[in-house]
């Protein structure tokens, strides 16, 4: 069963001579519990692609549908809330409120809900992630790879139907990076994720289960079978 | 004195009024609290007590114990069709042993005879067979119990370096065979890492077995890379190559690839293996490119 | 029922505020000083009302509530013993002393007990109330004006007369001991000596044995609120059996209400004028709070508009992030209102006096108000401030979107295309860069320019007023000689300034015009024709008493006159007629007052007097008045309504012909006036008719040079002071100080709020450059690194830093010279001794003031910028 679907999204930014369509027509499957990557090289359309199906922002034309709800059609204020509770996001950079601590962080949708949080399986995300000892520390304590695993906690912390990640590892050396990769894809197993991932690099994009070529705005390939 | 009745009555309307909105909020507070409560003990998977009223509470509550009493007796189901499962591994298992070594030994002992060139093909041809097929049940039955967490791994802290010298030794004579070479790459100083040793031997030894398969000249390096949480195990060969769209694909279950159809192996090794390094915490991943051999990366949890 | 998420946003909103240290504090500074200038209007408002109050229950000379009188023990007994009352005084008068020394200020001899004496502002410096015997109390100006020492012991010999009684046979002497005393109050409209119970018992039974009627008691109550005191006294009366509304039955009982308890005083005090001129002060503080605070939050949520796109993200929806910028304002209102408003309550304390000395109020009887309503008030309005200020900024922080969190570009979008190819000039870097923030920049030109201009205006305010035309307006003379009544206002009748006084001064002043006018003394009428009378009674609020008409069909009307001689007629006002016949001894001619104003309806007044028609003025020999109801006189505090009826016996009457009606200057005039036909009399013709009657009331002269001015007002400053309080006078230099001390007030009041004002600007431009170069931190790093020296950096900030102070100074200049004409239109409409004038001389001296503070401030803070490497604010750029 399709956790998510994207139908005939378009992307149009500008007007007249500036008009630059950054998505033209794309079409998408995401299985519930796959990893799918998404690699393409800059501008071409795929950081815009994450956009929509984030519900970030809203498509031209097409559909956006996750766990058989059409988000592109909610207004403002319920995709919001819908974000809330089932889309999780990594980015490259600056994931973390800075004023927050790194336990506060983590289950911050959940508290926004405010909704009981399930403090075991918090417990064990942190210990999963490696973060048991920097439960109280700040962002600007932590190194650049250990805010992205607070990052892919509080992604995780929620459960929620789909986990967007936008180059997170971009911001990281390579070694740093790898580990944060490889918490990325085992927690995901381990918590029965969804996970779909941006990136221009092909060896990162490896790790997924499927990858998928955006170029100029359209689907080249979509690395079907398993 | 009459406006002092009309201001009491008005104060005590008041005050009526602002009590029974409180008291609305407070109840309907409750109610959801309650409702809250007893989903999050189902999802839990406790017990709770129902309780029997006219609420409107009560009624969700009995409808809801009925629907997961109704889940509860899919999950004995479920159980019982597991059960089964177990009892029909067992089964294969222990009764296909005895045919499969005899077949064996006999084919062995008709080697030893006086054959014809031809004949002796055939021998062979029977051995081969008798091997892989040895080598798929043996699979097929592993698979099965690990699949159906029938057995289970036990991860403990273990030196991958030294895992990777013992399958780099037992692989050796066979890589020999075919005019290979079979390299370590160690770092200085242990890795060690979460692991259950028979099995990520196991898995290990799956991957080189395929990577020797699939390579015709030059060799296999098998190196350990070490990473603040993980450890890698990489098997790099100089073989065919995978083609990118063939990539996902040769984690399949039973999945030959065009290039390999002349080659042995029943499509099976490195599917077990990735399941075993699942299991363990663990991933694989591949890159490859057709004719630029592969390399095949084992990442394992510290 | 909504999720409760409150804790966690209340979480976010509170520690977002802790990470910029700077905008607190000038957050903090901002709500303080716009909390300030509330506090202070409202501690000035509630001060102004609780000192008229003071004050008038002063001159009342007691603050109770209010007052049953003329009660007997047994009825004292019965009325205290209701449950409303919570306190009571009783006061027995024995009698009045109104000769000398206590002319001027008649002293009252009475008992009162220790609540009474507490609520008669009686508060002993040293001694005790007096308990037995001939001890008594008294203040300390009663004491000078009888010649004794304020020591306890003193022998002090007293006469006064019996309450009530004029003749002499009811005169007591007597010697009593002084016991206590206590400072005199100026207020205070008769000098209290107390004596004790049993002195005042005694001296009941001594005059009830000589024939007098027995002493009565005043028995003062006290409630437990000030609210409806006149309800409260009537369910009193009557259900402690008496009745108030029949004067004729047995229990009738009479009582008072103080009037200084009355709410007619609160409106008198709150005109619409002055509610919209509150409205007007409150609106421009807002306005002033409004353009820093807004400022403030709009350049902080700018910077800081990826924190909000992030939370976005994450899924707090618009509502959550318009709660954390309003929970971070109400944080900082948390320390920012208590510190402006005890600030401002300090304020408000010190210009109280500055206030008071623009009313009629004495400025020892000042009491600041502690009303809550100040500090709720203040409260209130500042909070509604900032709720309205952040308003804007948290709409803009909570549109934002998610999108903006992923974007990595620093400071805010800069949209559009920079049209010029000239190159990167550091002035045209700096001029793009003011236009970055429009919001920002235009906040800080009104800022600034608000408050240049508001300096431009006071001092265009205070500038315009015109001295000399005040003086010429209000003064018809250089030099007004009179007795202290009369400057009083004081309706009653009045002593007045003696024959050789008036030799006196003549002789001392080189005088150029001598003027001298009199007042015919005494009870005068003129005689009304039935149309004139009915006019008068239905005009006259309240009712008029009941007269018979004379056997001529003509009614008796009350009036004063006035008589001046020949010098002072060129100072009247002529509105038809011919004055110089108030000089003719050929016959008998007067000149009816009257005022701009009602000359216009007199034209089309049947019932006025023509010129040349003749009016009859006449002197009774005594006026009977009967209160119908009860056959007697009527009592004390009786409304004289038509159910009093007058009697004039004897009145010798006199025919005059009305020769013009004029207008006399206030400071010429009687300063008292009455519904009647007032005139104004040649001297020689009144003294002939009204002879002794004729009475000098005071002297006004000129002087040419100014040493003589100078010497004359040497002369009557010493006169004056010599005189014990009897002689006053007004001159042009005492009205010269008198308005230097209005202008001054207007002054320090319109520099305080300058000041403010200022500072808020000065404060919004801090915090502007500030934030703009913290912004832009990095940006500068890397220019830096391309090559632009420091040097150049800082021409960049410090052009900036002009462009926003030079250039608001420019716009404040432009505007100051666009609103005079119109602001000099509008204040001469209000305040008639205002000269309109052209002056922008506050805003040019303050540009170049204006612009050193645009060159220092960028200045100081790039180099609090430059203390850290180039290198490391690079680094910070990932």
């Amino acid at each position: 069963m399709n956790i998510l679907e994207a139908k005939g999204l378009k992307k149009i930014y500008g007007e007249g001579e500036n008009k630059v369509n950054a998505l033209r027509g794309v079409d998408l499957e995401v299985k519930k519990g796959e990893f799918v990557a998404i690699v393409g090289t800059s501008g071409s359309g795929k950081s815009t692609l994450l956009h929509m199906l984030g519900g970030l922002d809203r498509p031209t034309e097409g559909e956006v549908i996750i766990e058989q709800k059409d988000i592109s059609k909610l207004k403002d204020e319920e995709v919001t809330i819908f974000r809330r509770r089932k889309i999780g996001f990594i980015f490259q950079a600056f994931n973390l409120v800075p004023v927050l601590n790194v336990y506060e962080n983590i289950v911050l949708p959940i508290e926004l809900d405010g909704a009981k949080i399930d403090k075991d399986f918090v417990e064990e995300i942190i210990n999963t992630l490696g973060l048991s000892g920097k439960k109280e520390a700040l962002p600007n304590q932590l190194s650049g790879g250990q805010q992205q695993r607070v990052a892919i906690a509080r992604a995780l912390a929620f459960r929620p139907a789909i986990i967007l990640a936008d180059e997170p590892t971009g911001n990281l050396d390579s070694k740093t990076g790898q580990d944060v990769l490889s918490l990325l894809k085992v927690s995901a197993e381990k918590f029965s994720q969804t996970i779909v991932m941006i990136t221009h690099n092909d060896e990162i994009a490896q790790l997924a289960d499927r990858i998928i070529r955006i170029e100029d705005g359209c689907i080249v390939s979509k690395g079907e079978g398993r | 004195m009459m406006n002092d009745i009309v201001l009491y009555i008005g104060i005590a309307a008041a005050v009526l009024g602002v009590g029974s909105f409180l008291w609305s909020r407070i109840s309907t507070k409750k109610t959801l609290d309650r409702v809250e409560e007893l989903i999050d003990k189902a999802i839990d998977g406790d017990t709770f007590q129902e309780s029997f009223s006219e609420e409107r509470t009560s009624r969700l509550e009995t409808k809801l114990t009925e629907y997961l009493r109704a889940s509860g007796v899919s999950a004995l189901n479920v159980k019982n069709e597991r059960d089964k499962i177990k009892t029909l591994i067992a089964d294969i298992s222990h009764q296909t042993k005895t045919p499969i070594a005899n077949l064996v030994l006999h084919s062995e002992l008709l080697k030893e005879s006086d054959l014809n060139p031809e004949q002796e093909e055939c021998v062979d041809a029977v051995l081969r067979e008798s091997d892989k097929l040895r080598f798929l049940i043996d699979a097929l039955v592993k698979l099965s119990r690990l699949e159906n967490g029938i057995l289970s791994l036990n991860p403990a802290k273990e030196s991958v370096s030294s895992i990777v010298t013992e399958v780099a030794a037992e692989m050796n004579s066979k890589a020999d065979k075919k005019g290979l070479y079979i390299k370590t790459d160690l770092p200085d100083g242990d890795v060690s890492a979460s692991l259950d040793r028979k099995w990520t031997a196991e898995a290990l030894i799956n991957i080189v077995d395929n990577a020797v398969k699939y390579t015709q000249t030059g060799g296999i390096t098998l190196s350990v890379k070490d990473y603040e949480m993980f450890a890698c195990i990489t098997v790099k060969d100089t073989g065919i190559g995978i083609a990118e769209e063939d990539i996902p694909k040769i984690f399949g279950r039973f999945n030959r690839l065009e290039s390999s159809r002349n080659e042995e192996g029943v499509g099976i090794g490195l599917y077990l293996a990735r399941e075993i390094v699942k299991l363990e915490g663990g991933y694989m991943k591949v890159s490859s490119k057709l004719g630029e051999g592969s390399e095949f990366a084992v990442f394992l949890k510290k | 029922m909504r999720v409760n998420n409150r804790k966690c946003v209340r979480r976010i909103g509170v520690r977002s505020l802790l990470t910029n240290k700077r905008r607190n504090i000038i957050a903090i500074a901002a709500i303080a000083l716009t909390a300030i200038l509330f506090t202070t209007l409202f501690t000035i408002m509630m001060s102004i009302s609780s000192t008229y109050e003071t004050n008038s229950f002063r001159l009342l000379g007691g603050y109770a509530h209010a007052t049953f009188k003329d009660v007997t023990d047994e009825d004292i007994a019965k009325l205290t013993s209701h449950k409303l009352i919570k306190e009571y005084g009783e006061r027995i008068v024995l009698g009045v002393s109104a000769e000398a020394p206590f002319t001027k200020r008649s002293a009252e001899i009475s008992y009162m007990n220790d609540n009474d004496t507490k609520w008669s502002y009686i508060k002993l410096k040293e001694g005790h109330l007096p308990t037995s015997g001939k001890e008594v109390i008294m203040d300390t100006e009663a004491l000078r004006l009888l010649g004794v020492e304020p020591k306890l012991g003193e022998e002090i010999t007293l006469s006064f007369n019996i309450l009530g009684f004029e003749d002499e046979s009811a005169i007591v002497l007597d010697t009593f001991t002084l016991v206590g005393y206590w400072e005199f109050d100026q207020l205070c409209p008769a000098h209290f000596i107390n004596v004790s119970k049993e002195y005042a018992d005694e001296f009941g039974k001594m005059i009830t044995e000589k024939g007098y009627e027995p002493l009565r008691a005043n028995l003062d109550v006290m409630f437990s609120s000030s609210v409806d005191i006149e309800g409260k006294m009537c369910r009193v009366a009557e259900e402690s059996g008496f009745t108030f509304s029949q004067p004729e039955a047995d229990n009738y009982i009479r009582f008072g209400v103080n009037p200084g308890y009355t709410f007619a005083k609160g409106s008198d005090m709150f005109t619409p004028a002055t509610i919209a001129c509150i409205l007007a002060f409150a609106v421009l503080v807002i306005f002033t709070g409004y353009l820093i605070i807004y400022n403030i939050f709009q350049i902080s949520v700018v910077g800081d508009i990826r924190f909000y796109g992030l939370l976005k993200t994450i899924g707090t929806t618009s509502r959550q992030i318009k709660r954390v910028i309003r929970i971070q304002a109400l944080a900082l209102c948390v320390i920012g209102i208590p510190l402006g408003i005890l600030l401002g309550y300090g304020l408000g304390a010190i210009l109280m006096p500055v206030v008071i000395r623009m009313s009629t109020m004495s400025a020892d009887a000042i009491t600041i108000s502690t009303s809550p309503v100040i500090f709720v008030a203040s409260a209130l309005f500042e909070i509604l401030t900032v709720i309205v200020s952040t308003a804007k900024p948290g709409r803009l922080a909570a549109k934002v979107s998610p999108v903006e969190a992923v974007r990595y570009t620093e400071g805010s979008g800069v949209n559009g295309k920079r049209k010029t190819t000239k190159g990167a000039k550091v002035i045209s870097m700096a001029i793009a860069n003011v236009g970055r923030n429009k919001k920002k920049t235009v906040l800080v030109f009104i800022s600034l320019a608000f408050a240049l201009v508001i300096l431009n205006s006071v001092n265009l305010f205070v500038g315009g007023f015109d001295r000399e035309r005040w003086i010429a307006a209000t003064d018809a003379t250089d030099f007004l000689v009179a007795n202290t009544q009369y400057f009083k206002f004081n309706g009653a009748s009045r002593s007045s300034i003696s024959t050789e006084e008036i030799e006196a001064i003549k002789e001392n002043t080189n005088a150029s015009l001598w003027g001298e006018a009199y007042e015919v003394t005494g009870y005068t009428v003129y005689k009304a024709n039935e149309a004139q009378y009915r006019e008068y009674v239905d005009s006259v609020p309240g009712g008029q008493p009941y007269q018979k008409p004379q056997e001529d069909g003509g009614y008796y009307l009350g009036s004063f006159i006035e008589a001046i001689n020949p010098a002072l007629t060129e100072s009247l006002k002529v509105y038809e007629g011919d004055i110089s016949l108030l000089n003719d001894k050929s016959g008998r001619y007067v000149a009816l007052l009257s005022d701009d104003e009602s000359y216009k309806y007199l034209k089309d007044d049947p019932n006025a007097f023509k010129i040349g028609d003749k009016i009859t003025y006449g002197r009774p020999e005594t006026v009977l008045t009967l209160d119908k109801r009860t056959g007697e006189i009527p009592g004390e505090g009786v409304i004289y309504d038509d159910n009093i009826e007058e009697e004039f016996i004897d009145v010798t009457e006199c025919e005059f012909t009305v020769c013009a009606y004029v207008g006399v200057p206030i400071s010429l005039s009687l300063r008292k006036g009455s519904f009647g036909k007032d005139g104004v009399l040649g001297a020689d013709t009144a003294k002939e008719v009204f002879g002794d009657s004729v009475v000098p009331m005071f002297v006004a002269f000129n002087t040419d040079s100014e040493a003589d001015e100078a010497a004359a007002e040497q002369y009557l400053s010493n006169l004056s002071k010599e005189s014990a309080g009897e002689l006053e006078y007004e001159s042009k230099e005492i009205k010269r100080k008198e308005f230097e001390d209005f202008k001054n007030m207007f002054a320090i009041f319109g520099g305080v709020l300058v000041a403010i004002i200022g500072m808020v600007g000065v404060l919004n431009f801090i915090n502007a450059i500030m934030a703009g170069i913290i912004a832009r931190k990095n940006e500068i790093a890397v220019l830096q690194a391309i090559g632009m020296t420091g040097k150049q950096v800082k021409e960049m900030l410090v052009t900036e830093g002009l462009i926003y102070t030079v250039g608001a100074g420019v716009i404040a200049l432009v505007l100051s010279a666009m609103l005079t004409p119109l602001l000099n239109a509008t204040i001469e409409n209000m305040f008639w001794f205002y000269s309109g004038h052209f002056s922008v001389t506050p805003v040019l001296i303050m540009i170049p003031i204006f612009a050193l503070v645009g060159f220092l401030i960028p200045a100081i803070s790039y180099k609090g910028l430059t203390k850290v490497s180039v290198v490391e604010r690079i680094r910070e750029l990932g």
